[in-house]
């Protein structure tokens, strides 16, 4: 709540609807690495509060981009705007607002989870010992971490370790939540408590949701930008960004004709399933299905050449 | 195939590429300097070869190994590979073998290039090439199969890059040590400590340097080896062998597969809330955690503590080991200055900056290597605060280490007895440990704004390289502020503390910590918060980095400039220089006519408290020649500019300021025999941002101003030319053509003269002080809060006048005519050095020729240059050596009396005869002198104690010729201080056995006879003549062997 009441200008663009608030604005952002890696392209993005989803195939930038955004990184050029923060120019405003999650993270040896999360909550500047230890341990209630509170966190395993970067990206009072891969690793049981949480406290926050799960993001997040070689392809709620293929996705176990595009060939119980995008029924097998964001993220793969081919 | 596939990993790390790069360059470096024509090619080729291979290898293997054998682990490759169809042997032999051949390959092509220059010198010789192969298989590749092996062996036990590291740091240490002990040639100060040592070295050098070493005693080389070299060799590889095979049952220490802790399953969702905490981050706080972090990681690593307990053990054996070492058989009553200044001046900066290195790196790269980075990069902590956290962490670490020594040397001291001065604790631990915490903060800088860790260490290990090895020098940059970090502060002694050089600390240590500041400023701007990412957009720094570089700018600007006026000739290129432009601009006065100095009356006013000296001086010059003088050459010291200069006759003055030298031309010119007065006057100022050295300082509590090069000259100075002939050439000067005595002077020489003149001086200084000069005491009194004394010599001296003002009170005593003095502790170290003046005098004034003086003085002196020097009626003796030191239990004779003899008997040996021909050697003044020693020796102490000075003299010989590349020459021609001092006390020793000190006395007698002052000056051969002179056919054979020739061989068995 109270990052809201912070915000003095709020920008309405076309890109979020208009009830939403744009929370999040980056304008011509580009990333060049040493080797001569263009990682980002005039990125242009505005994102509401909420969980947002970034969409993208292994390589297309969503970790240069995650980091980008949490400073970790400095852009060729560009701007990042967080409500009424310039990021780029007070990158410590942003940190105190910030909660991270990155793709892959180690801990610090000999140290418990209880106390590797004191460290971390005292860098973020939670200095009261009671409301400290109130929310770690309520943390680790959250991410099912509690009866290994006092164990070696080096010793976690990968799912536990996960739970942990979790738990660490929720001390203090994030109002931007950057998760590279929050699922990775985790089981079932335990991603579906991962969602819930998130969908619990991304009420007033923006979540930023970087995968390339695209039932993860399905399941989650309303607003989705899905990023293709650098550059953001498409962004938008996710319903608006399937109205394109409404009526035109079909479904067939047998393999089409080769003018037809596959947007997706997948296997159930060893028999092969195509997703087809054609305007008309592309082959007498095919059946009209209701189109989903898997559905997109495909189709925009397709039109990057990366598609699955029948 | 799968070495080739090995090959193509190598060479894609940059590691691999630097140490390709580094080891020839270091191979130049080393061969840099070698030697003149007389340079033994071969014998310089082998040791150059065997101080590369124990200097480079364990490095070069401790740099190299972990990049071989640990990588799997380093990058998470270990399942994949150990999934392969590869067997454990073959992984290991081919990583084992690369790093052989890597290494080898390397020593191979520095050694070729050792050999190329030396080729350059020499001309192209066959058998230098077959040298260094033998060289490379022999020497090099046994030591590293050996040491690969080893590196095979703990990366399978130990599974850490740290460990390896650490362990071969160790090992060059350790060998180091060993070597230098065991007299390894190539390393300055070493001596065979025990001939135990010496022989299990013979067989146990894993590097097989001693075996060679054996042979370097003896002038017949054996290069190649005997069969304890060979069998030394086959051992070892042998070892290696073992080794591998043994590496391949190890089983790593720490696994690396950690049993996961079981999952706590829980199906059910709960109703889950999320408890938000409004976060307020505290700078404080925030910087507390994280060092607290910091020091608490690195404290728990084993291997920290492993390195704390071994850093403790080091130092409390370090000092115990020479606590009250005064020199060789010689020990002191030890004090805590004593006991710290064993580790303060080197092992403790030196190790502790290798520590410095590898903490910095360690605190500055753990987010990185634990992969917590990007966790604590996006946490609200300022980049000032992370960076603070680690020099905080690092400081705290060296605090703790200063305190560990601290402990070690107290009880050190305790377990000797010493006298416990803790002040010197705070002093001089505080000294090294703000140098140290300075550097690491330099280290910490720099790992912040290098993205590579590849990068930052090499910057690193670049300024421990310029600070601690001679490339800096050869470089040419010699200037102080090469030395980063730190101040040109010098060891403390127990004459005068610090004082030498105190004034210099503060203003260096006041720059760095500014810099050091100002770093931090800029490094925290840029700082890549330990996740090596790129943070830079563009060079904007902060108004307050600005403010803070200008600053450093100009205090480093100011500081520069306070350096280059006290001392404007302070590099060797620069001094170099000067002499070249001398000669090229006054040569032509060497044989124009110049009047001499007859007489200097001197008022000198020294200033003990602000550092300052006047001087008023009226030189009388006659025309010694028989030809009219026009003009006259006066130089001046660069550094002291002369105040006035008048001259009694008409005359026009032209000025040089850069080489500091007047023309006076006369308007009458001056004829022969006349003379005309000179009058200068100018101010010494005692250099603030120089340490006090030889032979003109200025201290509240000693001052010493010898009046060369301080007192202007007249006439060309032939001794201002430079002399190496290599260094001449490449400045276009004429050759020299410097011929040796003995075919210089092998027949008498009449040409040269004496420089002598009478002194008076009425000197002054701080009335609690006593001032003094050459001459005999006329007046003493105290006016104005100021010491005068008023000295006059009654007969002509050498030109070499002296004043002192010094605090000490003195010990007298009348023998004949003369007043001996002993300025210094009341003691009976004083006494026995009166004593010691008095045996030498009454001998000589008996057995060779009257002493000249009235008076002979001589002061205790601070340790800040020789232990022992002599002036005309001046005698200087260390204050440590000669007045805290006594014998050692197991010493045959007594150190003190020793030097003392030696100094005094340069009163006839140096300043009596053996001074007036330049280009004669050093055999009349230095051997003599030791001949001196025998004789008195044995008449106080009795022949045992003689005999045991031979006994010590041959053991220096027998080290210092295995050190030796050069040719041997004899000794009336040498110039190396082992043949001045050992063997002549050994050629001597024969020569009074064989002939006795009467045939000696007489030779000595009839050289005074023929060439006392004002006669012309003697020679060295004029002596070798006088000796033979009074010998028959077969002793003069004798003669010319000891004297003339070069064979040493009698003189090195007993």
């Amino acid at each position: 709540m109270h990052l809201l009441l912070q915000i003095k200008v709020l920008v309405r663009v076309q890109s979020v609807p208009n009830e939403m608030l744009i929370m999040l604005s980056i304008r011509h952002l580009n990333l060049t690495y040493a080797d001569g890696t263009h990682a980002l392209r005039d990125i242009n993005l505005e994102l509401p509060s909420g969980m947002v989803g970034l969409l993208g195939p292994n390589g297309a930038g969503k970790s240069s981009l995650m980091r980008t955004l949490a400073c970790l990184q400095m852009p060729d050029n560009g701007v990042i705007q967080l409500a009424d923060i310039d990021v780029l120019n007070n990158p410590m405003a942003l940190r105190q607002q910030l909660g991270y999650l990155p793709q892959y993270f180690g801990v610090y040896p000999h140290m418990s989870c209880y106390a590797l999360l004191q460290h971390m909550a005292i860098l973020k500047g939670i200095h009261n010992k009671a409301q400290r230890q109130q929310q770690i341990e309520a943390l680790l209630e959250l991410t099912n971490l509690s009866s290994v509170a006092n164990k070696n966190v080096c010793r976690f395993s990968g799912g536990m370790r996960q739970r942990f970067g979790i738990a660490q990206a929720l001390l203090g009072d994030p109002s931007l939540l950057i998760m590279d891969e929050p699922t990775a690793g985790l089981d079932p049981a335990e991603r579906a408590r991962l969602h819930k949480i998130l969908v619990n406290i991304s009420k007033k926050k923006l979540i930023l949701l970087s995968t390339h799960i695209v039932e993860d993001v399905e399941n989650l997040c309303p607003f989705v930008a899905l990023i293709n070689a650098g550059k953001i392809v498409e962004s938008g709620e996710v319903q608006s960004l399937l109205k394109l293929l409404q009526g035109k996705v079909w479904q067939s176990t047998k393999k089409p004709p080769s003018s037809v595009i596959v947007l997706n060939q997948s296997y159930h119980f060893g028999q092969a399933i195509y997703r087809l995008y054609a305007e008309q029924q592309p082959c007498a097998d095919a059946q009209p299905v209701v189109a989903n964001l898997q559905d997109r993220y495909f189709f925009e793969l397709c039109n990057s050449g990366k598609s699955y081919v029948a | 195939m799968l070495l080739r596939n090995e090959w193509s990993y190598m060479l894609r790390q940059p590691l691999c590429w630097l140490v390709c790069i580094v080891l020839p360059l270091v191979a130049l470096l080393f061969v840099q300097g070698i030697g003149g024509i007389d340079t033994l090619a071969d014998k310089r080729l082998q040791a150059l070869h065997m101080t590369l291979l124990m200097m480079s290898l364990p490095l070069l293997i401790g740099a190299m190994a972990p990049l071989i054998f640990l990588r799997d682990r380093a990058h998470d490759m270990r399942e994949l590979i150990f999934a392969t169809p590869q067997s454990q042997f073959s992984r290991l032999f081919v990583r084992f073998m690369m790093l052989l051949l890597l290494s080898a390959t390397l020593l191979l092509l520095s050694f070729m290039i050792m050999c190329l220059i030396l080729t350059q010198t020499f001309g192209f010789q066959w058998h230098l090439v077959i040298l260094s192969l033998w060289d490379f298989i022999f020497l090099a590749l046994p030591s590293c199969a050996v040491f690969s092996a080893l590196a095979c062996c703990l990366a399978q036990r130990f599974n850490s890059a740290v460990v390896m590291y650490v362990f071969f740091c160790m090992v060059w240490l350790m060998y180091v040590v060993l070597a230098s002990m065991t007299g390894a040639p190539m390393l300055a100060g070493s001596t065979i400590v025990s001939s135990w040592l010496f022989t299990g070295m013979r067989w146990l050098d894993p590097f097989g340097i001693t075996p060679l070493l054996n042979f370097y005693q003896t002038t017949e080389l054996k290069l190649y080896g005997d069969p304890v070299f060979y069998v030394n060799r086959l051992a070892y590889c042998f070892t290696a062998v073992v080794l591998f095979f043994s590496s391949l049952k190890l089983q790593a220490y720490n696994r690396d597969f950690i049993l996961p802790l079981k999952n706590s399953v829980q199906t059910s969702l709960p109703n889950l809330t999320y408890q938000c905490v409004i976060p307020s981050p505290h700078a404080g706080k925030q910087l507390l955690q994280l060092s607290l972090m910091c020091l608490s990681t690195l404290l728990k690593q084993r291997l920290s503590q492993f390195i704390l307990l071994i850093w403790t053990l080091q130092m409390f054996n370090e000092v115990m080991s020479g606590i009250n070492y005064a020199e060789p058989l010689s020990v002191i009553h030890p004090t805590s200055l004593d006991a710290l200044n064993r580790i303060t001046d080197d092992v403790l900066p030196l190790m502790g900056s290798f520590l410095v290195l590898l903490w910095s790196w360690q605190l500055n790269w753990r987010n990185r290597h634990t992969a917590m980075a990007e966790l604590i990069a996006t946490t609200p902590v300022r980049s000032g605060i992370l960076l603070s956290s680690h020099v905080l962490a690092l400081s705290s670490l060296i605090v703790l280490l200063m305190l560990l020594t601290a402990a070690a040397t107290l009880i050190a001291e305790r377990t000797v007895g010493s006298t416990l001065q803790l002040t010197q604790y705070l002093i001089q631990l505080s000294t090294v440990g703000l140098s140290l915490i300075v550097l690491g903060t330099i280290f910490t800088a720099l790992h912040t704004l290098c993205r590579s860790p590849l990068l930052a260490a090499t910057c690193c290990v670049g300024i421990l390289v310029m600070k601690y090895t001679p490339l800096s020098g050869t470089l040419g940059l010699t200037h102080t502020l090469w030395n980063i970090a730190a101040s040109p502060l010098q060891p403390a002694d127990a004459y005068w503390g610090l004082e030498q050089s105190l004034s210099v600390h503060f203003p260096f240590m006041i720059f760095w910590l500014v810099f050091t500041f100002s770093l931090l400023l800029v490094t925290a701007q840029y700082s890549h918060r330990g996740t090596s990412f790129k943070q830079l957009q563009a060079w904007k720094i902060k108004p307050t980095s600005t403010l803070m570089l200008v600053l450093t700018f100009f205090l480093g600007l100011n500081l520069h400039n306070n350096i280059k006026n006290e001392r404007p000739l302070m590099s060797s290129d620069l001094r170099e220089q000067w002499r070249v432009d001398y000669e090229l601009q006054y040569a032509s006065w060497a044989k124009l006519p110049q009047p001499v100095i007859s007489h200097i009356d001197a008022q000198v006013d020294i200033f003990p408290h602000s550092g300052e000296a006047n001087f008023s001086l009226t030189y009388k010059l006659k025309n010694a020649t028989q030809q009219p003088i026009e003009k006259i050459l006066i130089g001046s010291d660069t550094a002291t500019p002369l105040q006035k200069l008048e001259l009694s006759a008409p005359h026009t003055r032209h000025y040089d300021a850069q080489l500091a030298q007047y023309v006076m031309v006369l308007h009458k010119a001056l004829d022969p025999d006349e003379q005309i007065s000179l009058k200068a006057d100018f101010t010494f100022k005692q250099p603030k941002h120089w340490p006090a050295v030889m032979h003109q300082l200025i201290k509240p509590s000693f001052s010493y101003l010898r009046g060369a090069p301080l007192l202007p000259t007249i006439g060309f100075q032939p001794q201002y030319q430079l002399q190496d002939e290599q260094l001449r050439q490449e400045n276009n000067l004429v050759p020299l053509r410097q011929t040796k005595p003995s075919v210089l002077f092998a027949t008498p020489l009449s040409a040269a003269s004496y420089d002598w003149l009478t002194l008076h001086s009425v000197v002054s200084t701080a009335a609690d002080q006593t001032p003094l000069a050459q001459g005999k005491l006329i007046k003493e009194w105290q006016q104005g809060a100021r010491h005068y004394r008023e000295y006059q010599t009654t007969s002509p001296i050498r030109n070499m006048p002296v004043w002192f003002s010094q605090t000490k009170h003195s010990l007298q005593r009348q023998v004949g005519s003369t007043i001996l003095e002993v300025f210094g502790e009341q003691n009976s170290a004083a006494q026995l050095n009166l004593q010691a003046m008095q045996d030498t005098l009454k001998w000589m004034n008996s057995h060779i020729a009257p002493y000249r003086g009235e008076t002979l003085s001589l002061l205790a002196v601070p340790d800040f240059g020789p232990t022992g020097y002599a002036l005309p009626q001046m005698i200087m003796i260390g204050h440590k050596v000669g007045f805290r030191a006594e014998p050692a239990p197991d010493a045959g004779f007594d150190q003190r009396y020793r030097r003392v003899v030696h100094e005094t008997a340069h009163q006839w040996f140096g300043h009596d005869l053996g001074n007036g021909v330049l280009t004669d050697k050093s055999f009349l003044v230095e051997s003599m002198a030791k001949y001196i020693e025998l004789v008195m020796l044995e008449q106080r102490y009795g022949v045992d104690a003689m005999q045991a000075l031979v006994d010590y003299e041959r053991q220096r010989y027998k080290v210092d010729v295995m050190r030796n590349t050069e040719q041997i020459k004899a000794l009336v021609d040498a110039t190396e201080s082992y043949d001045m001092y050992s063997r002549a006390t050994l050629v001597f020793a024969i020569l009074r056995d064989k002939l006795g000190d009467q045939v000696i006395c007489q030779a000595l007698r009839l050289l005074w006879q023929q060439h006392a002052y004002p006669k012309s000056p003697a020679t060295s051969m004029d002596f070798v003549r006088a000796l033979k002179s009074q010998v028959d056919d077969e002793q003069r054979v004798m003669v010319d062997e000891l004297l003339l020739g070069t064979n040493i061989n009698s003189l090195l068995d007993k």
